[in-house]
């Protein structure tokens, strides 16, 4: 070849590949810029070494498993404040929280340890909408005390439901919740959403099924079926009272750790 | 004592007659050159026909063929990127034949031989399977550091990170098992414990070629050729002193959004290679010793590597050769687990900042050639292989060392010209010390048999089974026996039809059925119970040549799985490995080569669409993409040469953990710049140019746009 063909073609290579690197071509994957920003304020010592702590979302309320969770960044386990930035794709998020994972344990739904509520009612977390790729929602604190954190095990309550007539058109399923914090006598201590263990979803119009609580190890004083009600905030009367009878039991049942303990079962009539 | 004397008597007469036989035959030898250039050409294959003697062509050119008996034969020469060429020859009793080949440049550059596919050297044209060659002017166009990035070039193979891929064989499976076997000069170097490739334990800079053959292998080769085997076929001694060194450094280009900028370092990495080769008597030897250091262009993902290696050709007699071999790797890399963020998508986790792997390997091969007469030889191969890691993570210390001992024996055999047996048996020992898996041991005892029939002088057959029993001290054992069938029809010099039908399996590894560990979140928990997965491979295809400047290439697979493990992870992230029911992979791939103007530009386009099910639930295979593509051009003229890579895959339907996660197809170019002079060259390289961004597992980006500047030089007397 010639050597102005050479030069031609040399010419033509610079300048295909400065056009190449100067167009704006498609990136591929992009950073995402919306999210969620505040503090992060510990109190208490961890029941076990702490292996992570992350900060978690969830696409529904209550999540039935992880994958109804948002698993965001590692944070660091045993400072006493952090300042985090969550970032999150634009969306309506019902739950904003921390998790933690003692080492050797795995991730499950009572793996979250700290909530943020917008108000008092502690069974509700607080909402939270992102609007666009660029708005970052601030002041979002949460408050984790590492004392009531749970370490994931393998320990579970199993037991069996059954309804008797047509479920309410507000309520799209069941839940089994335990929890290790409940009295009415001779003061009254109710559950916050921390302390509850939820079992797995019983679909709407299920005639009867089986529930399973991925649940902690010590002593729950009390068991009951709570109904979800889409778009609206949790509360304690969702605990069948308002509309069903046969919902709660308050009987303290005792389990150990990686043990799986029979609870009682649920005989539901809908009101 | 009379019986001594017999048994002595008759071993003399035998010397006595080897020795005249010896003195009475004739010797081959010559020069092959290039007819357009008069340049010699080294590493040509010169063989008699009907007989298995031949030789290689050194770097003069020249070859010599010995203790040829006195006869007709014809003598034929085969060169990748040439056409073949014969001529026919008269031996007379101790008399020396010269004979010259002057070969001429094909336009398309197809490869001559492979010895993957069967256990031996065949030709392209009689392989029933797929196969793809990596040139070592292929790998020094990339300057890649390790053989796993080229091959992310090859149609049909994809990598997921580091775990390849030969048409969606493999998936992802966490450093844990690979469904494609890899084999290091016909030796396999799977270790025993996590049966994953090990990637770094040969450099591109001592590869001679890559040999990859889709579709089941393990007829020939047993377990993990259940998708396809890679042969990595390294440099040999040379005969005259040669020494080359080769240094690339590089730089990563800024992140395409200010937002993953982590650090205002220059990002940046260098490979260091010397090789020194000769030959000095009866005895060839190469050294090699290697280091490559990156900053990495991920937060903590830096490494630092050495490697040595020495090969000794020790020639006792023309036909008696023993080759030893060994390689000794150690480095450590930082872990890049997942990222951090989206936000900060290179950077890592807090607490995983400072976790690093430091890892050994070591192996040690022989190989003893023996060629009995013209009709008949024998190998017998030895290899050791020793891998040993540790985790220095903030949660996690785990170890493991584990020790592959194995052994070879295989005869090929030539009846009558036209039909070629190969048979063998093997034995291989692992041993595995880890906190991880546990301390086990397995062993495999294999017998192989192989008969390639040439049934008209168009028509192939190949016929083989092979016989695996593995038992594992917990008192499992399992017995595979895997056939195949083949055949090439050639209808016309410029057409090859090519059919291969083979079983393959692939028995679980300690890592699979042992793992007990957590990292990062992810608790495995073992499975002792699974099984060995097993695999039907089908294949058909199409070679021809179009035009004289394009070949094409049309394959047609299908491929059923039985009790394929995959690592499934449940709802609280732990993962167990389990055997899915089946699974079926089917699909096509077409290559398309062209050469234009002398070869002074050369293309090759490859397609390859996949069908990957899961048939138990009806999804895509996790980490599959249904579409690849993978195309160059080469443009050379004079001492310069330049030229573009692009692939691109497809977005994966389906991967294990974060589905919600964005994921993107894969478009990656890259491009070159070279200048090549006698003793030397210098290349410019511009890796994934566009800056593109997107990940090949979860929460992990793949390299960003990178460049390196390559010089190597050479001295020969």
């Amino acid at each position: 070849m010639q050597t102005s063909t050479c030069k031609l073609t040399f010419c033509l290579i610079a300048f295909a590949v400065l056009v190449i690197l100067n167009c704006d071509t498609n990136p591929g994957l992009e950073p995402i810029r919306s999210g969620i920003q505040g503090t992060i304020t510990y109190s208490g010592e961890w029941p076990a070494t702490p292996a992570e702590v992350r900060i978690v979302s969830a696409k529904k309320f209550p999540p039935t498993d992880l994958n109804d969770l948002i698993i965001g960044e590692s944070i660091p386990v045993n400072s006493t404040s952090y300042p985090y930035t969550f970032y999150v794709k634009p969306g309506t998020y019902p739950l904003l929280g921390v998790a933690w994972r003692a080492q050797d344990a795995s991730w499950d739904i009572i793996s979250i340890c700290g909530l943020y509520f917008s108000g008092s009612d502690s069974l509700s977390p607080g909402e939270l909408i992102v609007n666009n790729n660029r708005d970052v929602v601030p002041d979002i604190n949460i408050h984790v005390n590492r004392s009531r954190a749970h370490k994931v095990t393998d320990t579970k309550i199993t037991g069996h439901l059954s309804f008797n007539g047509a479920w309410p058109d507000s309520v799209s399923e069941a839940r089994v919740i335990a929890t290790t914090r409940f009295s009415v006598f001779p003061s009254i201590v109710l559950p916050t959403l921390l302390d509850i263990a939820f079992s797995n979803s019983i679909p709407r119009d299920a005639t009867e099924g089986e529930y399973t609580i991925g649940a902690y190890p010590g002593t729950f004083a009390a068991i009951g079926v709570l109904f979800i009600k889409p778009g609206q905030t949790l509360g304690l009367g969702d605990i069948a009272y308002s509309i069903s009878v046969g919902g709660l039991n308050a009987t303290p049942l005792v389990v150990n750790e990686n043990e799986t303990a029979v609870g009682p079962s649920f005989e539901i009539e809908f009101k | 004592m009379r019986r001594q004397y017999s048994f002595f008597i008759v071993m003399g007469l035998l010397l006595v007659v080897h020795i005249a036989h010896a003195q009475y035959h004739g010797t081959i030898e010559g020069t092959v050159t290039d007819v357009g250039t008069g340049e010699p050409l080294p590493g040509a294959n010169v063989v008699i026909t009907g007989t298995m003697l031949g030789a290689s062509s050194d770097l003069d050119g020249h070859f010599r063929i010995v203790h040829v008996a006195p006869g007709s034969y014809t003598l034929k020469t085969t060169m990748m990127g040439y056409k073949a060429l014969s001529q026919k020859i008269t031996i007379e009793a101790r008399a020396t034949k010269t004979v010259d080949f002057a070969l001429t440049q094909t336009v398309i550059e197809t490869p001559a031989l492979v010895v993957t596919a069967g256990k031996k050297a065949q030709s392209f044209q009689d392989v029933p399977n797929s196969v793809s060659i990596i040139s070592s002017v292929q790998m020094k166009q990339k300057n890649f550091a390790y053989v796993s990035d080229v091959l992310e070039y090859t149609p049909g193979v994809t990598m997921v990170r580091g775990d390849v891929n030969i048409r969606g064989s493999s998936g992802f499976a966490l450093g844990a098992g690979s469904r494609v076997l890899l084999l290091i000069d016909g030796i396999p170097l799977m270790p025993g414990d996590s049966g994953n490739i090990k990637w770094d334990i040969i450099p591109t800079s001592q590869v001679d070629r890559v040999e990859i053959v889709k579709g089941a292998g393990s007829a020939m080769y047993g377990s993990h050729a259940l998708g396809g085997v890679v042969n990595i076929i390294s440099k040999e001694p040379t005969v005259r002193p040669y020494t080359e060194l080769r240094y690339t450094v590089g730089a990563y280009d800024k992140p395409r959004f200010p937002e993953w900028r982590w650090t205002d370092r220059i990002l940046n990495f260098d490979n260091l290679d010397i090789t020194h080769s000769q030959k000095s008597g009866k005895i060839g030897v190469l050294l090699s010793a290697g280091h490559r250091e990156t900053t990495g262009f991920q937060q903590n993902g830096y490494y630092n590597r050495y490697n040595v290696l020495g090969r000794i050709n020790w020639y006792f007699t023309p036909e008696k050769q023993l080759i030893i071999q060994s390689n000794y790797t150690t480095g450590k890399a930082g872990e890049t687990f997942m990222w951090r963020n989206a936000h900060a998508a290179l950077e890592m986790p807090l607490p995983n900042l400072g976790d690093y792997t430091s890892a050994n390997k070591f192996s040690f091969n022989t190989v003893f050639r023996h060629l009995i007469g013209p009709q008949f030889t024998y190998k017998v191969r030895t290899s050791y292989f020793y891998n040993d890691w540790q985790q220095h993570y903030h949660d996690s210390d785990d170890y493991s060392k584990a020790h592959k001992i194995g052994m070879e024996i295989q005869g090929d055999y030539l009846l009558n010209g036209k039909q070629s047996l190969t048979f063998g048996v093997e034995a291989i020992y692992d041993i595995t010390r880890s906190i991880m898996f546990g301390n086990h041991e397995a062993s495999t005892a294999a017998a192989f048999v192989q008969d390639e029939v040439h049934v008209l002088p168009w028509i192939t057959a190949t016929v083989g089974f092979r016989f695996d029993r593995h038992d594992i001290d917990t008192g499992q054992s399992d017995e595979q026996f895997n056939p195949k069938f083949g055949l090439t029809i050639k209808p016309s010099q410029l057409s090859t039809i090519r059919m291969a039908i083979g079983r393959g399996f692939r028995s679980p590894t300690m890592a699979e059925m042992f793992s007990q560990t957590t990292t990062s979140g992810f608790k495995v928990i073992p499975n002792p119970n699974l099984k060995a997965e097993k695999a039907w491979s089908y294949e058909i295809g199409l070679n021809q040549i179009l035009t004289g400047n394009m070949m094409l290439d049309i394959a047609l697979f299908h491929n059923d799985y039985w009790n394929f493990i995959e690592p499934e992870p449940d709802i609280q992230n732990i993962v167990q490995f389990l055997n899915v029911n089946r699974a079926r992979i089917r699909g096509v791939e077409i290559t398309l080569q062209s050469g234009w103007w002398k070869r002074h530009l050369t293309s090759s386009l490859g397609y390859t669409y996949l069908d990957p099910i899961d048939m138990e639930t009806g999804l895509t295979l996790a980490y599959r993409s249904c579409h690849t593509f993978n195309g160059n051009i080469s443009l050379h003229f004079g001492q310069w040469e330049t030229g573009l890579d692009a692939r691109y895959a497809s977005r994966m339907d389906e991967v294990k953990v974060y589905p919600d996660d964005d994921r993107v197809d894969q478009q990656v170019l890259d491009g070159r710049l070279s200048w090549n002079w006698s003793h030397g060259s210098i290349t410019l390289n511009v890796n994934n140019i566009f800056n593109y961004n997107y990940v090949q597992v979860e929460r992990n980006l793949a390299p960003i746009r990178h460049y390196m500047l390559t010089v190597g030089t050479h001295l020969s007397n």
